[in-house]
C-alpha cells in the first residue's frame, strides 16, 4: 500500500471508499450522540 | 354446562353463510383444480368459524358475564365455549365439504389423512378463536376487528392444514407428512396450554 | 432492563466496527462473465473471461493461470493465457474427447488464479457437447493437471455472482431481524411479569420493547426489499424469510391495535399481555413451520439466501456476530430510552390527576 503522507491521500484510497464510510460513520456517531442527550435529559427528568 | 351448549350461537345463520360463500365460490371458478379446492375449502371453514366464535361469546359480555362468573369457574365457562365451537365447526366442515363437492367436485383421494387433518385442525382453531372470541368480548369497542388481527395468528394451522390436505388430494406428493401431522398437533397442545394459563386473567374485571 | 453506560457505548462501538470494516474488506476476486459457453469435446476453444476484483495490468510479472475442471479426475490446464485488459482474458484450452461411459453433455467450472490476487472460480463456466475421438481426428495430448488454489494475504469476503459487493448488506440487515426477536421474547417476557405482579411498569417496558421490535422489523424488511431487488429481481417473492417477518409484523401490529381500543388501562394491560404472549408462544412455531412448507413445494430461492446463517464465511463472522451483539444492543437502549419516558409520563399524568381528585 502507499504511503499516506496526506489525509488526502487516504480519503481517496481504494476508490474514495473511505469518503463513504467517513460519511456513514459521521451519521451514525450523531445519532448516538443524539440518543446520548436523549438519556441525560431523562434521567434528569427521573431525578426530581 | 350442557346449557353452555345449548345456547350458543344461531345455526341457520351458520347454515346460510356457509351455502353463500361456497356458491359465490362456484360462480367465481368455473372450475377448480384440487390445490384451489383444499385453500378454499380451509378458507371458508375458517371464515365461518370465526363469525361463530364471535358469536359464541356474546353472552360473556356486560352483566351476563357476571352472571356466569358467580356460577363456574372459569375453565368451566370456557371449555364448555371451545367444546361447542369444537362441534360446530365439525357441522361447518361436513357442510363446506359437501357444499363444495356438490359445486366443485370432490378432489380427495386419502380420506383418512384428511379426516385426521381436519379433526387435528377443528382442536387448534376452536382453541384460538374461542380465546381470541374471548378476548374480543372483553373489549367494549370495535368487535370486527379482532377476527381479522387473529389471522396471523391462524397461519400455523392454516398453512400446515393445507399442505396436508393437499397431499390428501394428490395434487402433492411427498412421502414425510407425518412429521407434519406431529406438528399440528404440537401446536394444538401449544395453544391448549396457552390458553389455560392465560383464560383467568382475561376472565377477571 | 437498564443498560449500563458502558454496554450501551459498546453496542455503539460494535455497530461502528461493523460499519467500517463491513465497508472496506475487499472481495475476493470472482468470475464475472464466460464467452463463449458451449463448445463440442475435442475442439480448441478460446474461453474469453471477465474477472471481478482483478488488476491485471498492475504487475508485469504477474502469472495466470487457468483450468477447467471437467470432473473430479479431469482437470484441463489452459496451454496460454493472454491478457486483453485490467480484468480481461483470453485462455486457450484443448478440450479432449468424451469417453464411452461420459453423459452427452458435461458442464465444466472454469477456475483462474494469478499470483497476486488469488482463485476464483465460476461453476458451469462451459457446457461442453459429447463428441467420441474418431481414429482420423488427430490424436490430442490435453493437459491434466492438479490446480493450484492460492489464497493471498489479507482477509476477503466471499465472492457470489449474484450478490457481488452486495454481500456486505449481510452486516447490516441480518442484525435487525436477531435483534427484533431478541426484542419480542422480551416483550413477552414483561407481559408474563406483568400479568403476575400487576405492576405498571411491565406493561410500560413491554409495549416499548414491542414498539422497537415492530421498528427495526420495518427497517428490516426495507432493507431486505431493496437488498431482493437488485439481486432476486423483485422487492417482494415471497421468500421464506420475507414472510415469516411480515407475519410478524402483522402480530405485533395487532398487539397495538389491540392496546388502542381499549380505554381502561388496568384492562388493557391485562388483555394485552396475554395477547402478547400467546401470539409470541404462537411465533415460535410459525417460524419452524414455515420453512418446511416451501421445502416441499418448490426448491427454494433460486440466487443466494438473504439469511447469513447457513454460509458464513470465517472472516464474515469477524464482522457479522459483533454487529449482531451491537444491534441487539441498540436495541436495548432504544426500548429502554422509550420505556423510561413513558414511565415519567405516566407518573406526570398521575400527579395530575391526583391534583383534581
Amino acid at each position: 500500500m502507499q504511503l499516506i503522507s496526506t489525509m488526502e491521500e487516504f480519503f481517496i484510497q481504494n476508490g474514495k471508499i473511505w469518503v463513504v464510510v467517513a460519511v456513514i460513520t459521521a451519521i451514525f456517531i450523531g445519532i448516538v450522540i443524539y440518543l446520548a442527550y436523549l438519556d441525560r435529559k431523562l434521567k434528569k427528568l427521573e431525578k426530581e | 354446562m350442557v346449557a353452555q351448549w345449548r345456547s350458543q350461537s344461531s345455526l341457520p345463520a351458520i347454515i346460510l353463510y356457509v351455502l353463500s360463500t361456497t356458491f359465490i365460490v362456484f360462480s367465481a371458478f368455473a372450475r377448480i383444480d384440487e390445490r384451489n379446492w383444499v385453500v378454499l375449502y380451509w378458507i371458508i371453514l375458517v371464515l365461518s368459524a370465526a363469525q361463530s366464535a364471535q358469536n359464541s361469546f356474546r353472552d360473556s359480555e356486560g352483566m351476563s358475564g357476571w352472571y356466569y362468573f358467580s356460577i363456574c369457574k372459569v375453565e368451566e365457562y370456557f371449555f364448555s365455549k371451545v367444546a361447542a365451537n369444537f362441534f360446530l365447526l365439525a357441522l361447518m366442515a361436513v357442510l363446506t365439504f359437501l357444499c363444495l363437492s356438490l359445486f366443485s367436485g370432490m378432489p380427495i383421494r386419502d380420506f383418512t389423512l384428511f379426516l385426521e387433518v381436519n379433526i387435528a385442525a377443528w382442536i387448534g382453531l376452536s382453541l384460538l378463536f374461542s380465546f381470541l372470541g374471548f378476548l374480543n368480548a372483553k373489549i367494549e369497542g370495535q368487535r370486527g376487528l379482532l377476527p381479522l388481527l387473529s389471522f396471523p395468528l391462524l397461519l400455523p394451522i392454516l398453512l400446515e392444514v393445507i399442505k396436508l390436505s393437499t397431499i390428501s388430494a394428490g395434487a402433492m406428493i411427498d412421502t414425510e407428512y407425518a412429521a407434519d401431522l406431529y406438528i399440528l398437533l404440537a401446536v394444538d397442545a401449544l395453544i391448549l396450554a396457552m390458553t389455560l394459563m392465560l383464560i383467568r386473567y382475561i376472565w377477571q374485571s | 432492563m437498564q443498560l449500563n453506560w458502558t454496554f450501551k457505548i459498546f453496542g455503539a462501538a460494535l455497530i461502528l466496527y461493523s460499519l467500517i470494516w463491513g465497508l472496506l474488506i475487499p472481495l475476493k476476486p470472482g468470475v464475472v462473465s464466460v464467452e463463449p459457453r458451449k463448445a463440442t469435446a475435442g475442439q480448441n476453444v478460446e474461453i474469453e473471461y471477465e474477472a471481478y476484483n482483478v488488476d491485471y495490468l498492475k504487475d508485469e510479472e504477474i502469472e495466470v493461470s487457468a483450468w477447467l475442471l471437467l470432473d473430479s479426475v479431469r482437470t484441463l490446464q489452459a496451454t496460454d493465457i493472454q491478457i486483453t485488459g485490467s480484468q480481461k482474458a483470453v485462455a486457450f484450452f484443448q478440450l479432449p474427447y468424451f469417453k464411452e461411459s461420459d453423459p452427452s453433455v458435461m458442464s465444466a467450472t472454469l477456475v483462474i488464479t494469478d499470483s497476486i490476487h488469488g482463485y476464483a472460480l465460476l461453476p458451469s463456466a462451459i457446457i461442453i457437447q459429447k463428441k467420441l475421438q474418431d481414429s482420423a481426428d488427430a490424436t490430442q495430448n490435453p493437459l491434466f493437471t492438479q490446480v493450484q488454489i492460492d489464497y493471498p494475504e489479507g482477509s476477503t469476503f466471499p465472492f457470489r455472482n449474484i450478490l457481488k459487493e452486495t454481500i456486505r448488506n449481510t452486516y447490516y440487515h441480518v442484525p435487525l431481524w436477531f435483534s427484533m426477536i431478541i426484542l419480542f421474547l422480551l416483550s413477552a417476557y414483561k407481559s408474563i411479569k406483568y400479568l403476575r405482579t400487576k405492576k405498571k411498569s411491565h406493561d410500560i417496558w413491554a409495549r416499548s420493547y414491542a414498539e422497537i421490535a415492530i421498528i427495526l422489523g420495518v427497517l428490516g424488511l426495507i432493507t431486505g426489499a431493496i437488498w431482493a431487488r437488485f439481486t432476486w429481481g423483485a422487492f417482494w417473492s415471497w421468500d421464506v424469510k420475507q414472510f415469516t417477518s411480515a407475519v410478524a409484523l402483522l402480530i405485533y401490529l395487532s398487539y397495538f391495535i389491540l392496546r388502542s381500543s381499549i380505554s381502561d388501562p388496568d384492562k388493557r394491560a391485562r388483555l394485552t399481555a396475554s395477547y402478547n404472549i400467546f401470539a409470541f408462544a404462537l411465533l415460535i412455531p410459525l417460524l419452524f413451520i414455515i420453512p418446511r412448507l416451501t421445502d416441499s413445494l418448490h426448491p427454494g430461492n433460486g440466487g443466494n439466501p438473504a439469511m447469513g446463517g447457513e454460509d458464513l464465511d470465517s472472516t464474515m463472522r469477524w464482522v457479522f456476530y459483533p454487529a449482531v451483539i451491537g444491534w441487539i444492543l441498540m436495541g436495548l437502549w432504544l426500548s429502554e430510552l422509550k420505556a423510561r419516558y413513558l414511565v415519567l409520563r405516566s407518573k406526570k399524568e398521575e400527579e395530575f390527576m391526583s391534583v383534581w381528585t
